[in-house]
């Protein structure tokens, strides 16, 4: 990791946020963050002048450990700093929606990644309940992306 | 003035996949636009997540039907890098000899495409003519023309055959030359000069709002292609091109050069002159590749990845220009079997996401034309 940009992040989001850890094999940095935090620090990072985080380029959701983590791959065209916003979140029951919030304001772009992850994790960003799009109606709402959900193929039906 | 609704959708030969558009029309103008996805969702991450590893490879293949290479390379780069497989050079050369085939391949059923949408059969008829000589080099090298399945954590899954390089120098000695033929039938046609030029400009504020990246993005000036800094592309010489808007002149009716209205930088016509122009690019890169091909086994042979092969915990984010734009791809493995998460970011998703904000002003006739100018994939933005 860069240390410079490490002291740097340290520096302007003192407080922010829980720790620095590089992500994967340490390519860039990886920001865990409490969900409550992750507005300012966005808006931070997008306002900060050496740093100039401007675009995102993925929001993935994934269930680890720590419950739903989302993770913000975001970078600037200017500086062409490359970071990993982190935040988790537990679902209380495998059915129950998670509240998170919305990065629509800080990055436009994120806002069909999180129709999407709400649909497929069950999560509402902003208090958003999901809309449905992708699922078919079996099984709405009950989040497959989830390590809960159990798979079932379809019974075959077959025709005379 | 008469105002209306129009629904078109799910299912509808203008559009370029299961989609469904709700325009406010006033007269033949669109004055708003609603697009509608997820017809063609498969669950494909979740499949990825319920097969082994080495089945993972198999369900990305199918991202996106026109560029299956792409998704493979992106995965098993992101895979490779957890477990540490090294790749022999001969086997990323092969790699990404395919990869630049696919580029022209997608390139040229852009084309069609587009002749489609200005009403032009005879093109679309020449273009795929070319297209077939491509998915002749995937079946002479891989046993299959469209889901290669080829690409393997590790390297590929066989050498080059006997022949494939002559055929692949012969192949990019046809499209240059075929370019000229192009450059008559579709960049300097009357006709599609006034189809195209000026229509729904994407302006780099609406790039950035949406995150449109690839030609779409370049075809507007902005200059970004991950195959700069790449590592895989290193050691190869080759330019980004870019919408310049610039004067044309097409022959007129009675043989007369007569300069066109000039159109403006990223309109459809920059969106498709970029690709061509890419195109040229990639048959050089081709050519390089060729040229360099390293000896050596074209598979790491220190491992053999079956169905109960693990991958080690770690996770990994990988990016790759794909021909419509960047393909990102997240990996996670909790040391199992199986994947623990699979994610594929994918370029059309943000195209897709501009498109009501591009559409507004334009005529009704236009919008097959800026669709097809979009080179939107349904079936990678559903998943």
């Amino acid at each position: 990791m860069d240390t410079k940009l490490v002291t740097r992040l340290e520096k302007i989001l003192r407080g922010k946020i829980i720790r620095i850890t590089a992500f994967g094999k340490g390519e860039y940095p990886s920001l865990w963050l409490e969900g409550t935090q992750m507005l300012s620090v966005a808006e931070v990072l997008k306002e900060d002048p050496l740093l100039q985080i401007d675009r995102l380029e993925n929001l993935s959701a994934v269930e680890m450990q720590e419950g739903i983590v989302l993770s913000h791959f975001v970078y600037s065209s200017v500086t062409q700093v490359r970071l990993v916003l982190r935040t988790a979140f537990l679902p209380v029951s495998e059915t129950d929606l998670v509240q998170a919030p919305s990065l629509v304001r800080v990055w436009s772009m994120v806002q069909t990644f999180e129709d999407e992850i709400g649909e497929l994790f069950g999560v509402a960003f902003d208090g958003q309940v999901p809309q449905f799009n992708l699922l078919p109606e079996q099984v709405r709402g009950l989040f497959p992306m989830r390590k809960s959900f159990v798979f079932q193929m379809p019974e075959a039906q077959f025709y005379e | 003035m008469s105002r209306k609704d129009w629904s078109i959708g799910p299912l509808h030969t203008s559009l370029p996949g299961p989609m469904h558009m709700v325009l406010k029309l006033h007269g033949e103008i669109i004055d708003a636009c609603q697009v509608e996805t997820g017809f063609l969702h498969r669950g494909l991450e979740k499949q990825c997540e319920l097969h082994s590893w080495h089945a993972a490879l198999f369900y990305a293949d199918h991202l996106d039907p026109e560029g299956a290479v792409f998704s493979e390379l992106v995965l098993c780069l992101a895979v490779e890098e957890i477990a540490g497989i090294m790749v022999p050079e001969r086997a990323q050369s092969i790699r990404l000899v395919l990869v630049e085939l696919g580029r022209i391949s997608s390139h040229l059923a852009f084309m069609a495409r587009m002749a489609r949408s200005v009403g032009s059969e005879t093109i679309v008829h020449y273009v795929l003519r070319d297209r077939e000589r491509i998915l002749d080099l995937f079946e002479l090298l891989t046993g299959a023309r469209v889901s290669l399945n080829f690409l393997r954590y590790g390297g590929v899954k066989g050498d080059v055959t006997d022949g494939f390089i002559e055929r692949v120098l012969d192949v990019c000695d046809l499209i240059r030359f075929r370019m000229k033929e192009y450059n008559d039938i579709f960049t300097f046609n009357a006709i599609f000069l006034k189809r195209t030029l000026g229509v729904a400009p994407l302006s780099v504020e609406l790039i950035e709002q949406a995150g449109i990246t690839g030609p779409n993005a370049r075809a507007s000036g902005v200059r970004e292609d991950s195959r700069k800094g790449s590592p895989l592309y290193q050691a190869l010489e080759f330019d980004i091109p870019s919408g310049k808007s610039e004067d044309f002149f097409a022959q007129g009716w009675r043989g007369l050069l007569a300069r066109t209205s000039k159109g403006c930088v990223g309109d459809v016509h920059d969106r498709f002159l970029v690709r061509l122009r890419e195109m040229t690019q990639s048959i050089e890169i081709l050519r390089q590749l060729v040229a360099q091909m390293p000896l050596g086994v074209y598979q790491n042979t220190s491992i053999h990845i079956d169905r109960n092969y693990p991958i080690p915990p770690g996770e990994s984010y990988q990016r790759m220009e794909s021909a419509r734009g960047r393909l990102g791809c997240h990996v996670v493995s909790d040391g199992q079997n199986f994947p623990g998460r699979i994610q594929f970011s994918t370029p059309t998703r943000a195209s897709l996401w501009a498109l009501p904000q591009l559409v507004r002003g334009i005529r009704i006739e236009d919008l097959p034309v800026v669709l097809a100018s979009l080179d939107l994939s349904i079936a990678e933005a559903d998943r």
